[in-house]
């Protein structure tokens, strides 16, 4: 997928991503948000939140029903990129579905993390049907505070 | 099992859901990530059931950059129908994804019986 650009001089590279991605049609505010990924209508991308506070980068990504083994995590530069599958659990004796609002099949995101991370020491758990990602800020990304020497 | 009636308040959210039946039970599986055990109700009452809670996603005071995962009360409601056997209905939480079995009455179970 080659959703992320690679732009280190941009301005707001967080506002820069979710451009990106409006740009493929996604929609916000979705209960629970979970959305169409238009591959040829066969995907979805999970709901994502990013934040950061002095010490890490944090994303979580809802991704309910997913088997932990089904989950994979990429990391490519200053890029984060969650991929996995949901699969389906219906078998032959279920006689009809009523209602299906929940996606299942194939899914991908990528997070663009600016400033970087240290990427040997990212942590990803998953509890609950939602994916918790630790980046450790690098020591340059951190907030410093400079103090303003008397004359 | 009619078809389920979506959240009427407009600020709530709605949990996906997917109905399906089987010969023995009628089963709803809601996505609830992060939502615990706890923050979630069923209520069967007067031949609906109503699926409700709060979802609460922990930011901290951190500073947020991306915030798409919805957040607050949610609320479902679904017409059952007098097919089904009530006390026994079922609920269990996995991965997420709330799982409610709802067993049908033992009149409407498909019985074969063989011929001697």
């Amino acid at each position: 997928m080659t959703l992320v650009r690679q732009n280190r001089s941009e301005a707001a590279p967080w506002t820069a991503l979710r451009e990106i991605e409006n740009h493929f049609s996604r929609f916000f505010g979705e209960p629970f948000g979970l959305v169409e990924w238009p591959n040829g209508g066969s995907g979805w991308a999970p709901a994502l939140d990013v934040s950061e506070n002095e010490n890490e980068y944090v994303i979580d990504a809802d991704i309910p029903g997913v088997n932990k083994d089904d989950v994979s995590l990429e990391i490519l530069d200053n890029v984060v990129t969650i991929k996995g599958e949901r699969k389906s659990e219906k078998t032959e004796d279920k006689k009809g579905f009523h209602r299906v609002e929940r996606m299942y099949g194939s899914f991908q995101r990528s997070v663009q993390i600016p400033g970087g991370f240290k990427s040997d020491d990212v942590q990803a758990k998953f509890e609950n049907g939602v994916l918790h990602i630790t980046l450790p800020k690098r020591e340059e990304s951190k907030p410093r505070t400079i103090t303003v020497q008397p004359n | 099992m009619t078809t389920a009636t979506t959240a009427t308040k407009i600020r709530s959210i709605a949990p996906r859901v997917d109905v399906y039946e089987d010969t023995e039970s009628f089963t709803i599986q809601a996505e609830m990530p992060g939502v615990d055990r706890e923050h979630t109700q069923i209520e069967v009452h007067d031949g609906t059931l109503t699926l409700r809670g709060t979802r609460t996603v922990a930011n901290g005071s951190s500073n947020i950059h991306v915030s798409e995962r919805a957040r607050g009360e949610f609320r479902r409601t679904f017409a059952l129908g007098k097919r089904l056997d009530i006390e026994k209905v079922q609920a269990q939480m996995n991965d997420g994804v709330l799982t409610i079995r709802l067993p049908k009455s033992e009149r409407l179970q498909r019985k074969t019986i063989s011929i001697n």
